[in-house]
């Protein structure tokens, strides 16, 4: 793992300290995104879900944040164990939290599966078949693990608030 | 069966949250009471039980927000079934039918693998409108999805055993007319 949260996502505080803040405290944020610009926002923590396990080489991490101007965050973070794979964190800004629980019950985690590389010209067929297989396991890996996550999300805010999702 | 990798997953929800999500600053009055089915309890055998009433049911779904409805559970089956031989691996399977009061069939299924396996739980749960739809239903959702998070975990015969899982067999027959029944009912 070598993306740090904590450093590389939360702007430095005036006269704060360098730790993570408790849920629903205000800070201001800097989520770096692929391919784009960084999304900066303040605003406080609504809710988390992570999906760590030890033994498995990555984890997932949701983050739901309010902003100060009253719109809503999901960052997607992916983990690696491996210190050679690079984390990823995406986030999206939306007007309100169902569109915000839309983009997660749609967020395809197979995407994040990475493709190995393969010589077209030098592999033989029973090895690009196997590559195949192997990686048509691993995009059904990420998205049951990714749909379990989603489902222990809503479930827990449907046991926190007896209300609706 | 490899031991562990199995997934933990652990959330955490700020009262913020569930107040904005009920429209309120946080100090609203709690919204009509529901019950958060995490297992059925089959209904009871006895003939001449009068149905109960239709409550509010949510049913967790993988990936996607709860299902919520107003029903009664109509039928249920439960069976463990051993994973690779060993009586400590097996995955408890729950297969639910519901009522709702719209008139409509929700099937929900569970899969419960033991502790220590490189598994998870499954939560399915759909809406149908005919017996070949609930035998999809079946078709689709396997035990074998337990085990999709952690390929390479479990062996072949494991494998066979989790094919048993999969398809319309004892679960079938005793639906299919409570499944016609609704769907007469509704004309």
């Amino acid at each position: 793992m070598n993306y740090q949260m904590s450093a590389a996502e939360r702007a430095p505080q005036p006269g704060g300290v360098a730790d993570m803040p408790a849920l629903g405290a205000m800070s201001s944020y800097r989520l770096p995104q692929p391919g784009a610009r960084p999304l900066v926002f303040s605003g406080s923590e609504l809710a988390m879900a992570m999906s760590f396990t030890p033994e498995l080489p990555y984890w997932y991490e949701l983050n739901v944040y309010r902003t100060r101007e009253q719109t809503f965050v999901l960052a997607i973070r992916q983990f690696f164990q491996s210190e050679e794979q690079t984390d990823i964190v995406k986030a999206w800004a939306f007007d309100s939290l169902p569109d915000l629980f839309d983009r997660l019950e749609t967020y395809d985690a197979g995407a994040d599966v990475r493709t190995p590389h393969l010589d077209l010209e030098r592999s033989a067929p029973a090895e690009l078949a196997a590559a195949a297989m192997d990686l048509k396991s691993r995009v059904i890996a990420a998205r049951t693990h990714f749909a379990g996550l989603v489902g222990e999300f809503f479930a827990q805010i449907d046991a926190a608030g007896n209300g609706p999702v | 069966m490899q031991a562990a990798p199995e997934p933990v997953f652990e959330a955490t929800i700020s009262p913020l949250l569930i107040a904005l999500l009920r429209g309120s600053s946080g100090t609203g009055a709690e919204p009509a009471g529901h019950a958060t089915v995490t297992r059925g309890s089959c209904p009871g055998d006895a003939a001449g039980d009068a149905p109960p009433p239709a409550v509010q049911l949510t049913l967790r779904r993988d990936g996607e927000r709860p299902l919520r409805f107003d029903g009664t559970l109509l039928w249920c089956d439960a069976q463990t079934i051993p994973v690779d031989g060993s009586p400590s691996a097996s995955v408890q399977r729950q297969v639910e039918l519901y009522r709702c009061a719209h008139g409509g069939v929700v099937a929900r299924i569970v899969f419960d693998p033991s502790e220590g396996m490189a598994a998870r739980p499954v939560f399915r749960a759909a809406e149908i409108a005919s017996p070949e739809e609930f035998r999809q239903f079946l078709d689709r959702n396997g035990a074998r999805d337990c085990f999709a998070v952690a390929p390479g975990h479990h062996d072949s015969r494991a494998s066979a055993d989790l094919d048993l899982l999969r398809g319309p067999h004892r679960t079938v027959p005793p639906l299919s007319p409570i499944i016609a029944e609704l769907e007469g009912s509704r004309t």
